[in-house]
């Protein structure tokens, strides 16, 4: 005996005379059950069309770009927590006075850090971390692992390696999120980007008032140099709504550069002042960019207009600033770029030594909170998160952990290994 | 003739939405705005049916653009018709919906139409049909709601359904078949009742 199947209910309701035609609706019961059941399915086709109600179709698209605007701000501002949260390092009690790590400047939370990394993250966790992006659920975790080094590091040169390195990282991280439309992974990635080219080049800094490494100094603009350009080709290659992001990331770039090269004293120059007196990047590096595909002779081209700006300048004169007790040499920026402005002179570091003993780097000027966009706009809402960020800073003396590449090898050997990690990773 | 001309009006719309998704998928709000205007009457038609309250309907339908918006960067490896994709999220939000209100019912029934009808009496009989059907349709199980809406007033075919709710095509005859079943059973309650 025939019954009514699911499957012949729907080739009566798809085909009604081949499925009445059929053997399987001889019998009378199914043949009576499936136009039954059609009567129930016509029944429910000619249901009344509602229609929008006008002022909320004229209304409806505005406040739905007005969510959308809202949530993407929410959502960044929540990555942006994500990637600063540091509310562990202040739980971890400090090392008994006598440790021999306290004495070699190693934190309390660094080492803790490091133990925990160890211990509980297995290297699953730690693989799936080192392909993160923003927002990635363990993109923490590689925060952590890589702010190892600059923890552990115990001169100022060392932690300017590290940052260089992370900074790499994140130049990299922003590229990939561009390259997959991925816009608030992109602005997290090249704000921590810029952020942790400033904060290389504060401790850069300071390591040359200390003891001048032309050397290392000349490295790191070199590797700085190198970035700018996949920077510049990152920020031509974007999506529309990715390009501010990269822009700031490049002006800022072109800031920090000018202040790391090696100056005429031997000294990197305040970055304040370097700020003032050096023009953001020039038309001429985009335009010859305008086209969507960077061509490795393009890249020279580009090169070979950064060059005048990143080569190695004469060194000045050097002026000792009597104004405070800091030895530290003040060089004449006027001998090095004329400038007609009379960019204000930083304040003299008046920051007790044991702030400074702690590894605190001098905070540069003009931070992210006054850096203006590519499109000439300051971003209010980033210009409160560097706020709180700033004063997160100030309150700490060490944000990250990570390894230290030989800056000191050939800058193109190191930045080619960052780009040959480039293609594969995240996919 | 006319179905050439149809097909390619179809192949066309289907290409412009693909490249407003591609858009939208970049971050391109203005494209993904586009999108919202073609589809909102149609999410909105569908909460509707299942929610039976205009505002309510509104909020959904925003939110259903919304959460679509937060995710559209998964909408491609699902590889369904992106108003299916759409009536899936819609879908979610109104079984979200029912649970947070389920005390509540719908106070709406009648839905706003501009139909005139020419007799008046057929347009009674008609009224009383649909809105015994619609009642009967608002009793059913949220997954039966949707096969059925999905199948009878958006006419997809089985396949779409299919990868729309993430079931294989004979566990949609399945439930359409129980929901036709339990519907004649309702309908024929409304007209004892």
């Amino acid at each position: 005996m025939h019954k009514v199947t699911p499957e012949v209910l729907a080739l009566y309701l798809d085909r009604p005379t081949i499925a009445a035609n059929s053997e399987l609706a001889s019998s009378p019961e199914v043949a009576s059950e499936l136009a039954d059941l059609a009567n129930v399915a016509h029944a429910i086709g000619p249901l009344p069309p509602v229609e929008l109600d006008p002022q909320f179709r004229a209304n409806g698209r505005a406040m739905l770009l007005n969510l959308i605007a809202e949530d993407r701000e929410t959502r960044r501002r929540r990555l942006v927590g994500r990637l600063r949260r540091d509310w562990w390092t202040s739980r971890i009690p400090p090392l008994p006075r006598l440790c021999p790590l306290r004495l070699a400047g190693v934190p309390a939370f660094g080492i803790a850090a490091a133990l925990l990394a160890m211990t509980t993250l297995g290297t699953g966790v730690v693989r799936a971390a080192t392909d993160s992006l923003p927002g990635d659920t363990f993109y923490p975790v590689k925060l952590t692992i890589e702010g190892l080094g600059v923890t552990l590091a115990t001169s100022d040169q060392a932690r300017a390696q590290a940052l260089v390195a992370i900074a790499d990282e994140r130049l990299i991280e922003a590229q990939q999120a561009s390259h997959r439309g991925l816009v608030d992974a992109t602005t997290v990635a090249s704000d921590a980007y810029v952020d942790d080219v400033t904060e290389a080049s504060a401790y850069l800094a300071r390591a040359e008032a200390a003891r001048p490494a032309t050397a290392l100094t000349t490295a790191v603009s070199a590797s700085l140099s190198q970035q700018q350009v996949t920077l510049a080709a990152a920020e031509v290659q974007a999506v529309p709504a990715a390009q501010p992001a990269l822009a700031t990331a490049s002006a800022a770039l072109t800031q920090t550069i000018s202040a790391t090269r090696p100056s005429q004293s031997g000294a990197p120059r305040s970055s304040a002042v370097v700020a003032a007196a050096t023009p953001l990047p020039t038309g001429g590096i985009r335009a010859a960019l305008a086209t969507r595909v960077v061509e490795p002779a393009r890249v020279a081209v580009v090169t070979a207009t950064l060059s005048p700006v990143l080569q190695p300048t004469p060194k000045p004169p050097i002026v000792v600033d009597r104004r405070g007790t800091d030895p530290t040499p003040v060089p004449v920026v006027a001998a090095a770029t004329p400038e007609p402005t009379a960019a204000p002179t930083p304040p003299p570091d008046d920051r007790s030594k044991d702030d400074r003993s702690k590894g605190d780097p001098p905070k540069p000027e003009g931070g992210k909170a006054n850096r203006v966009d590519g499109g000439g706009k300051t971003n209010p809402v980033k210009g409160d998160q560097s706020k709180a960020n700033q004063s997160k800073a100030d309150q700490r003396p060490f944000r990250r952990f990570g390894t230290a590449p030989d800056l000191l090898s050939p800058p193109a050997q190191h930045l080619k290994s960052a780009a040959s990690r480039q293609p594969g990773r995240g996919t | 003739m006319a179905e050439g001309m149809s097909v390619q009006f179809e192949a066309r719309t289907s290409q412009t939405e693909a490249q407003l998704i591609e858009a939208a998928v970049r971050g391109d709000t203005r494209a993904f705005s586009a999108l919202y205007d073609l589809h909102a009457e149609r999410v909105y038609r569908h909460i509707y049916y299942r929610v039976g309250n205009r505002d309510d309907s509104e909020d959904l339908t925003q939110q259903v653009f919304l959460q679509a918006w937060r995710a559209i960067n998964r909408y491609e490896r699902t590889h369904t018709p992106f108003i299916a994709w759409l009536l899936t999220i819609a879908y979610n939000a109104v079984v979200s919906f029912s649970r947070r209100t389920k005390d509540i019912t719908p106070i709406e029934l009648e839905p706003a139409t501009h139909e005139r009808w020419a007799d008046p009496e057929a347009e009674t009989l008609a009224r009383y049909d649909r809105l015994a059907v619609r009642r009967a349709i608002l009793r059913l199980k949220p997954d039966h709601q949707q096969v059925i809406l999905m199948r009878f007033v958006e006419y997809f075919d089985y396949p779409t359904i299919a990868a729309a709710l993430g079931k294989t095509e004979g566990n949609i005859r399945v439930i359409q078949h129980r929901a036709l079943l339990e519907l004649r059973r309702l309908l024929s309650h409304e007209v004892k009742g």
